[in-house]
């Protein structure tokens, strides 16, 4: 017999032959030393593929292109999205988040200093001491940008869910737990609904006026986080003034000093101090292309 | 439980992982696997199920690889993604990112007869079934799959080229 060609060898070893020709096979190889190393060499081969391909099993999702609509689709099939990706061995929870998760890596943020995208509005309630975002890195730049009460809801899921680097902030507060903080809380009066009809459209007005662009200097985006501090206070006074017993002065504005703390600024005496523990905060990210 | 159960239970896992590794994306393998079972839903009545899934689900994906801009896509971003990894991850998970980027990197640099006849293996197709899902003729399969299983090991591997294969019968 002659020297076995390596296709055999590896439909032996897969046993793929027929009885009689891996019988031939097999004898040939124990007497036959070239054939035999070539065999043990195939079965290291053999080996090797298959843990070279395992490790392609632990591995996420989210970069299929426009997926949106193709996932859709392909939910509409009903019972056969059940299993979802249980099969494959995969090892999801050693896996970073990813999806679309990942064009919004902090690192990506910064990196794009220049070039900068987004869309987004949150207000969230706050009862807690002041705040600190996360990282000095990013704190000498205020971000703010556009209040659209439409899409404020709308956009808080989708928002939430990702790993936004430090949201913008625009702080309107009463002091002293003097009940609401006319701007934005969720009070369900009609007095409270106009109040924060009118922040919102001063708010609107300022950011559309100014927007923050990401990467730019740190001084001039100072200058425009004390712009857009006097215009969140003329919000807030609108909004004080849409009711009928406005209470005492409320401070508003917004600056996220230094060191990462986001202070507010009174509106009668004009000084920062730290966020006030019953503060409503409205987180904004927005979308927009930097000049440069 | 009813055909398309058994089906789907018994044949979902199999396809996920091969398609898996072949696409490098769960989400589009489990989109790819749905339109598969979608299609087998269709068919009155399957020969032999196993070999009919893999082949509809090899010529999806070879319909979505021949959109390029698709395939350089998803190569960038697992270039990107090895690279956070890579960053962010603790000495284990870089370990894992890099085997898991140079694993994908060897698979792409099969011929694509190559790369799915070996994928089809891991998965238990035989010779047969793998010919019949390829176009091959059965007797080179074997040779097929020597040629891709070499190739990828010496890719992964670093060393370059490789020996002829085989010295005759």
């Amino acid at each position: 017999m002659k020297h076995l060609d390596e296709g055999t060898i590896h439909a032996w070893l897969d046993g793929q032959l027929s009885d009689d020709l891996a019988a031939l096979v097999e004898r040939h190889v124990a007497d036959c030393a070239e054939c035999g190393a070539l065999v043990a060499e195939a079965r290291g081969l053999v080996a090797g593929a298959s843990r070279i391909l395992s490790a392609l099993d632990d591995v996420g999702g989210g970069i299929v292109p426009g997926s949106g609509s193709a996932n859709g689709g392909s939910a509409s099939g009903g019972g056969t999205t059940g299993g979802g990706s249980a099969g494959g061995g995969a090892t999801a929870g050693a896996v970073p988040p990813r999806g679309r998760m990942r064009w919004v890596r902090p690192a990506g943020w910064l990196a794009a200093a220049g070039v900068l995208l987004a869309v987004g509005v949150q207000v969230v309630g706050r009862d807690s001491p002041p705040v600190r975002t996360e990282q000095a890195t990013n704190l000498a730049a205020p971000r703010v940008v556009s209040v659209t009460p439409g899409s404020t809801m709308k956009a808080e899921g989708r928002a939430s869910r990702k790993p936004v680097p430090k949201a913008a902030t625009v702080v309107a507060s009463e002091p002293a737990g003097g009940g609401t903080a006319a701007a934005v809380t969720a009070q369900p009066t009609d007095r409270g609904a106009a109040g924060r009809a009118a922040a919102y459209s001063a708010l609107e007005q300022t950011s559309a006026a100014q927007p923050v662009c990401y990467g730019a200097p740190v001084a001039m985006q100072r200058a425009e986080a004390r712009d857009m501090a006097a215009t969140a206070a003329t919000a807030a006074t609108a909004a004080t003034a849409a009711r009928a017993e406005a209470p005492a002065p409320f401070a508003l504005g917004l600056m996220l000093d230094t060191g990462g703390l986001v202070r507010v600024q009174d509106s009668v005496v004009g000084t920062w101090s730290p966020l006030p523990a019953d503060s409503v905060l409205i987180r904004v990210r927005a979308v927009q292309r930097c000049r440069g | 439980m009813d055909e398309t159960e058994r089906l789907f239970r018994e044949y979902h896992a199999p396809l996920m992982r091969y398609l898996t590794r072949r696409l490098g994306d769960r989400d589009w393998a489990d989109e790819v696997a749905q339109e598969t079972f979608l299609r087998a839903l269709r068919q009155p009545r399957l020969e032999n199920e196993r070999a009919w899934l893999f082949t509809v689900a090899t010529n999806l994906v070879r319909d979505a690889a021949r959109q390029e801009s698709r395939r350089r896509r998803q190569l960038q971003l697992l270039h990107r993604d090895v690279a956070d990894e890579t960053a962010d991850a603790a000495d284990t998970a870089v370990i894992r990112a890099e085997e898991r980027a140079a694993a994908r990197r060897a698979l792409e640099g099969l011929g694509e007869r190559d790369r799915e006849a070996l994928l089809l293996r891991e998965e238990g197709l035989d010779y047969g079934e793998i010919a019949a899902a390829l176009g091959l003729a059965a007797g080179s399969v074997g040779t097929t799959l020597a040629r891709a299983r070499r190739r990828l090991v010496e890719l992964v591997e670093g060393r370059p080229g490789g020996r002829a294969a085989g010295t005759g019968a």
